[in-house]
């Protein structure tokens, strides 16, 4: 048996983490709780100042509900430094799948995710490794792997 | 509905094992099986070369749900507070005392597995009560 638990990352733009995501991982944004239009209908209900409003979504989640949510946090500082605890995304589907498959489906995901605003950062594997990651981040600069 | 991406999460640490272990603890996640031909982990780590023995451990949510938690040994140690963290939902649904009883007992158990105790968010009309601790190794994390 194991312990619910939801991923929080900080941000200054929630909107945008979320929406960002909800593609990388192929999550949805999280509908606002019953009774509220939007999630910013639901803050104002109980008391968030109009000044923190207006940032958009800040909740995705998996739409099976299996997998943890993640919610955007706004918090005031900025990142200066690497994360030390980061996402890593399989979308070669694992040793089982031939090298040159998994390289082509990480290398068109990478590639999809930089026009939706990630950055490469570099290409982890090559000569005879049995490997190819690409690190990227997100558009706050958040690290993560693609394998 | 297209299927979600799988995908883990990666934490940086000083000893994968010891960490790995505690979110095991907090989470009710397992160590995988041993790999064919080992009797333990520890005999696979010590068939690894020597610069990589002990530089990562993964755990599993034994439900087959939740992502893999993966632990790798990185040079450099925590000196921010991390950006990403977990919110570990013990108290769901759980609102006023019988919450805040819920949440310092899971506190309890985790001090003793080396966690340690930071603050508690007492409730306000945003939130419900929080506790934030942080792992064995300085990660915060919240109990909710």
């Amino acid at each position: 048996m194991s312990v619910s638990y939801q991923l929080v990352i900080d941000c200054a733009s929630p909107g945008l983490l979320a929406r960002f995501w909800a593609e990388a991982l192929r999550y949805v944004i999280a509908p606002p709780p019953a009774g509220h239009d939007s999630w910013d209908d639901f803050y104002r209900s109980v008391g968030v100042p109009e000044e923190e409003l207006g940032d958009g979504p800040d909740r995705i989640e998996d739409p099976h509900g299996e997998g943890p949510a993640i919610w955007f946090q706004v918090v005031p500082e900025r990142k200066t430094i690497k994360n030390r605890i980061h996402l890593d995304v399989n979308v070669g589907g694992g040793r089982a799948v031939p090298l040159a498959t998994r390289r082509d489906r990480v290398e068109a995901e990478a590639s999809r995710l930089v026009a939706l605003g990630a950055t490469r950062l570099r290409t982890v594997g090559g000569e005879g490794l049995d490997h190819h990651a690409v690190a990227m981040s997100d558009p706050e600069g958040n690290e993560f792997d693609v394998f | 509905m297209t299927s979600v991406r799988e995908f883990q999460v990666t934490f940086d640490c000083a000893e994968p094992e010891r960490v790995a272990r505690f979110w095991c603890d907090v989470l009710g996640y397992v160590v995988p099986p041993v790999p064919e031909g080992f009797a333990s982990w520890e005999e696979y780590d010590a068939a690894l070369p020597a610069d990589q023995q002990g530089a990562a451990f993964a755990v599993l949510d034994p439900t087959g749900v939740g992502p893999r938690l993966y632990f790798q040994r990185v040079p450099e140690g925590k000196v921010a507070k991390n950006r990403v963290h977990l919110d570990v939902r013990v108290g769901t649904g759980l609102v006023g005392a019988e919450r805040l009883a819920v949440l310092e007992a899971e506190c309890t158990r985790l001090v003793a597995l080396g966690g340690v105790r930071v603050r508690l968010l007492e409730a306000d009309d945003e939130n419900e009560s929080c506790l934030v601790m942080q792992d064995v190794e300085g990660n915060e994390f919240c109990l909710d």
